[in-house]
């Protein structure tokens, strides 16, 4: 991804599809895309962040909060969240809000 | 040739040669009789001397199972065959994975346990027609994949209904149609066939392609 594909997606705001189910379980959160029956397992950081992403209005601010929780430098876990959200939209399991 | 049946008796469906015995095994002693008529066989055979054992069943739990497996480690080379009041495809699938080579309904015992037999000798492994289902790849519409799916996740009829914008009874009769397909009789037997580590038919039945049906709901 170039800088500038990395800004636009900082400054986006995702969320999950309808057509997504998520569910916590003990080790892993199950994804589940209903557009093509496919289920996906998320590690617990994942899931963390997957949660994170739904409770903020950019990635920039979920990046924020986890890097807080996580006391961790801003750029490491940025870079993280970025990779993870690319992977998710690649995958339709997170999509950009629309413009309200 | 003396060794290995040739035929299978048309009128009685037994063992057709004198030369095999069977050994019944049964807590039922008017099943036994029963068994050891239609087979044609010597009453009172030991196992261990036996061509090939029989296992006579009220029904099939995981008591019957584990004896099931028993005999096999005990005999690994003599074909079982199960007899049994009542099972379904699940049932009939659990026989054959803990080792047997065949299985019979009661009822149908006189016309199929003889060549049930005369096949597991052969090396085939047979089961009544209906519990094929229980191997067979279900072939689920788009919808009842989403329906199934959901309910793999956990999710309750109410839940389901709400996310695929349909009714509950649509959701219910859905899933109706799914367990029929998978053989099955409740969600959890449902959800066990498809996640079972061991046999089970995986998540993969559940993916969509381009191919699959569209229902109306």
């Amino acid at each position: 991804m170039t800088t500038e594909q990395n800004g636009d997606l900082l400054a986006a705001r995702l969320r999950v599809p309808e057509h997504v189910v998520y569910r916590d379980f003990v080790s892993e959160t199950v994804v589940l895309n209903l557009e093509t029956g496919r289920y996906h397992g998320l590690n617990p950081t994942g899931g963390r962040i997957l949660d994170a992403l739904e409770r903020s209005d950019t990635v920039a601010e979920a990046a924020e909060k986890l890097a807080s929780e996580y006391e961790q430098g801003q750029d490491q876990v940025e870079d993280d969240v970025l990779a993870f959200c690319s992977d998710l939209l690649t995958r339709g399991l997170v999509e950009l809000r629309p413009d309200d | 040739m003396a060794s290995v049946p040739a035929q299978v008796s048309t009128e009685g469906g037994g063992l057709a040669t004198a030369a095999l015995c069977a050994a019944v095994i049964d807590d039922d002693p008017h099943r036994v009789r029963r068994l050891v008529a239609i087979l044609e066989t010597r009453a009172g055979v030991e196992p261990a001397d036996a061509d090939l054992i029989v296992l006579g069943f009220d029904r099939l739990g995981r008591e019957e199972r584990d004896e099931i497996a028993r005999r096999r480690e005990d005999v690994p080379g003599t074909p079982l065959l199960i007899v049994v009041e009542q099972a379904d495809s699940k049932t009939a699938r659990d026989a054959l994975a803990a080792g047997a080579d065949a299985l019979v309904l009661n009822d149908e015992a006189g016309t199929s346990l003889g060549p049930a037999a005369q096949a597991a000798l052969a090396g085939q492994i047979s089961l009544p027609h209906s519990f094929g289902d229980g191997f067979r790849r279900p072939k689920l519409s788009r919808r009842e994949k989403q329906v199934l799916s959901l309910v793999v996740m956990g999710l309750l009829n109410a839940e389901i209904a709400a996310k695929l914008h349909v009714t509950e009874s649509t959701v219910k009769s859905h899933l109706t149609s799914c367990f029929a397909k998978l053989g099955v009789r409740t969600r959890s037997e449902a959800t066990a066939l498809i996640l079972d580590p061991e046999g089970g038919l995986g998540l993969g039945v559940l993916a969509i392609s381009t191919t699959d049906d569209d229902d109306d709901d």
